[in-house]
């Protein structure tokens, strides 16, 4: 399988590509991340977030022209992630020096790292997960994937968008209501 | 509020529970990667045991065992494969506090835990019951774990390790002919087993 076609499966969030991109660079990534100076267990949990920041890239299309390989890129977010979560943590890391690189792969892997949930989205977090499958997979498509009201019509095989809408607003109604009792 | 920052809020919510749901199927990858891993350490293990253990014993001393003496010679609990501690990891999950009591040899304690695990803790049934089996193993109170043993042995993933739990639960109970079906069925599961082959012939 091509590089390019790889990164079109990944876009389509297809699963068995993931399984394959992470079963394949797992070895060399933790190889790669040893001179660190850092647990296995540690390596392990940045490696598979920086597999979470390449699919989420791949299906907002932000790597469709990728100029390095994917093993590249995935290295690139995964040796930051580490250094990130070693710096949260207080864990000593050895320094690395600093690369001439394609892409800001620093701020990329800072992105991952959001600001602790306040109250209300605690709240949403709960309320989304005890949604009902149809509900949580529009809000999903909309909110994490960025689909737009057509795309998901087309995904969902509806034959009116405005069907998507009614639903997109029923399902937020339903959540706006579970976080208010 | 306004619609507007609405939604940031929800997009961030969202995403922080598809990231979790990414995160476990990523685990779960990681921890069939380990069971493949450990699957070859098992057959290693037995080999050990055979030639250090048993082979040893009954050549030097030439003399045959009880079904008790058999029994404490291969038995060892099954190591922690699923949730590798790290010592100085600060907020363990729920299911590597439950493995560090295990690991610890706080078995009662690993039980209760066990039956608060569910496959959304990124554990399957099957292996909660062949480390509940293991517990009860530990404190003797082998008809429970027999009847862990005998629902994972139908598991593709603990399979194996199941048989040979349950041939020694029964050398252990003196039920010599449950024993030889079990340690039969391993022996047509993996011929070369020299463990399974001594064994048999030894209860025989």
């Amino acid at each position: 399988m091509s590089e390019h076609q790889l990164i079109l499966l990944l876009k389509e969030s297809d699963k068995e590509a993931l399984k394959m991109v992470y079963i394949e660079n797992r070895i060399p990534f933790i190889n790669f991340a040893r001179k660190f100076k850092v647990s296995e267990n540690d390596i392990v949990d940045a490696y598979q977030d920086a597999i979470i920041v390449l699919s989420e890239k791949a299906f907002k299309g932000e790597i469709d022209n990728l100029n390095c390989s994917v093993k590249t890129y995935l290295f690139g977010i995964g040796k930051y992630i580490l250094f990130e979560k070693a710096r949260k943590t207080q864990k000593k890391v050895l320094d690395f020096p600093l690369e001439k690189e394609d892409y800001n792969y620093k701020s990329i892997a800072e992105d991952f790292f959001e600001e602790a949930p306040n109250k209300l989205e605690l709240l949403l977090q709960k309320g989304f997960a005890s949604l009902g499958k149809k509900c949580k997979e529009v809000l999903r498509l909309f909110y994490y994937r960025g689909f737009t009201i057509d795309e998901i019509s087309d995904r969902l095989g509806y034959k009116d968008k405005n069907v998507v809408k009614s639903q997109k607003s029923r399902c937020i109604k339903q959540l706006k209501e579970k976080i208010n009792n | 509020m306004e619609d507007k920052e609405f939604d940031k809020h929800l997009k961030k919510a969202i995403t922080t529970e598809e990231r979790k749901i990414q995160k476990a199927f990523l685990r779960s990858i990681e921890t069939s990667l380990k069971t493949s891993k450990k699957r070859f350490n098992w057959q290693i293990a037995a080999s050990i045991v055979i030639l250090l253990g048993f082979s040893g014993y009954f050549l030097l001393f030439n003399q045959s065992l009880s079904n008790e003496e058999l029994y404490s010679k291969y038995f060892s609990p099954y190591e922690n494969v699923v949730e590798p501690i790290v010592r100085d990891q600060i907020n363990l999950s729920k299911k590597a506090q439950i493995f560090s009591l295990y690991e610890q040899g706080e078995y009662e304690k690993a039980i209760d835990g066990f039956n608060q695990l569910t496959p959304q803790d990124s554990i399957d049934v099957a292996t909660i019951c062949f480390y509940k089996a293991n517990s009860y193993l530990q404190l003797k109170q082998f008809e429970k774990a027999k009847a862990l043993f005998s629902q994972t042995q139908n598991t593709q993933e603990w399979n194996q390790e199941s048989i040979w739990y349950l041939a020694l639960i029964a050398i252990k109970l003196d039920d010599t002919d449950a024993a030889l079906i079990y340690l039969k069925k391993l022996q047509k599961k993996n011929i070369k087993n020299e463990a399974t082959k001594e064994l048999i012939k030894s209860i025989n």
